[in-house]
């Protein structure tokens, strides 16, 4: 985490007589987590970050509401994970999918190994957006492991035992289609 | 089976252990300065607006009090068209009257239906005049030809009886009653110290 010591951010918050919202440690501790929010949406470094920028000038933008906002934390996730999606829309997944598959395959591997890694990591990918909605939505945020169910539930409007039911069911289906499609490849 | 959910497994992991570039940080919150300044630069402007609209304010409030002006010129003088006709119409009623019964008035000689024309005609015709005519304060109304009935009216209200016209004059009336009263004693004999003593 780059050190944002000796910033001189004068926020305008500092002006209102309501109590001040420290933006300078909010992108502290937050900008991490939102990064990886939205990396599991776009599957690209430059374009998560883009959409964790777009989030803290909403935040900006909004700074007088802040002291509204009951749960910080899942109100920029639920940004996060909007800015995202609507980043997403504009953009071909297979363009996005590609690059990422290779970056998990190890580099000390032997080539056609690599490539063969980075095929089946492709189809992971594929399959996972080939899944209904809200169950793909559901597994992604649940692949962060920082969010709790009811943080997820928060995010996503729905109750805790559907986002449950949605985990399991995405697990499922998505375990079927690579065992099928795995078979067919025989 | 198991191949599957390793993959699975490989795929979330690397969502999950992905990290942002160095001085991601700064760079957030540089950007966050860069939209303060520009958030700051559009309350100035908005504050300003209404000076950088002064000039077209103005010209909007001069084009509008030309435009009511205008309209109010416009609606007095069609309201003074208006009345023109009806104060013509006002003065040829009353004008009628008097000439009616003057004597010279019975000479003329028009059909009623010219009379109702031309009074169609003094309604319409202000718009036709020149200045000069409309700039006067009372236009005098044409001479209008009396009807039958009128004309018999004049003839039964009017006879030049001496007696009725000497009604308005006392010394006429003083003479009249004297010559009265020696035709009457003319015609029956009586002297007028008889006639004196009869009357105690």
């Amino acid at each position: 985490m780059a050190s944002t010591e000796g910033c001189s951010l004068a926020l305008p918050l500092m002006e209102d007589a309501r109590p001040a919202v420290d933006l300078v440690a909010m992108v502290d501790a937050y900008s991490t987590l939102l990064f990886r929010v939205a990396y599991s949406v776009l599957r690209s470094r430059n374009e998560a970050e883009d959409a964790v920028q777009d989030v803290f000038l909403r935040v900006l933008q909004h700074r007088r509401s802040l002291s509204t906002v009951r749960d910080m934390r899942v109100w920029l996730i639920r940004i996060a994970w909007n800015l995202a999606l609507d980043r997403k829309r504009r953009k071909r997944p297979d363009q996005l999918d590609e690059s990422f598959a290779r970056s998990l395959v190890s580099a000390t591997q032997p080539a056609d190994a690599a490539i063969e890694e980075t095929q089946r990591f492709a189809a992971v990918l594929r399959e996972i957006e080939r899944l209904p909605k809200a169950e793909r939505h559901v597994l992604l945020l649940s692949a962060l492991e920082e969010l709790t169910t009811p943080e997820m539930a928060s995010v996503l409007g729905r109750s805790e035992s559907a986002v449950r039911a949605l985990l399991s069911r995405a697990r499922a289906h998505l375990r079927e289609r690579l065992e099928g499609e795995s078979h067919e490849g025989c | 089976m198991r191949d599957a959910d390793k993959a699975i497994d490989k795929l979330l992991a690397g969502l999950r252990d992905a990290e942002p570039s160095a001085r991601f940080e700064q760079r957030i919150l540089e950007r966050m300065e860069a939209g303060q300044s520009v958030a700051a630069d559009s309350a100035w402007s908005r504050l300003l607006l209404p000076w950088r609209l002064r000039p077209a304010i103005a010209s909007a409030c001069v084009a509008l009090v030309a435009l009511l002006v205008a309209f109010l010129f416009v609606a007095t003088s069609t309201h003074q068209h208006r009345r023109a006709p009806a104060e013509l119409r006002d003065q040829s009623l009353i004008g009628a009257t008097p000439r009616a019964t003057a004597p010279a008035a019975t000479a003329q000689k028009v059909p009623t239906v010219n009379r109702q024309a031309a009074s169609r005609v003094s309604l319409r015709r202000p718009r036709a005049y020149n200045g000069e005519q409309t700039e006067t304060a009372s236009l005098p109304a044409p001479p209008l030809p009396l009807t039958e009935q009128e004309r018999l009216l004049l003839r039964l209200a009017h006879r030049h009886d001496p007696q009725n016209m000497a009604i308005l004059n006392r010394d006429e009336q003083a003479t009249q009653s004297v010559k009265a009263t020696e035709q009457f004693q003319q015609f029956f004999g009586i002297k007028p110290e008889e006639m004196r003593i009869e009357i105690e």
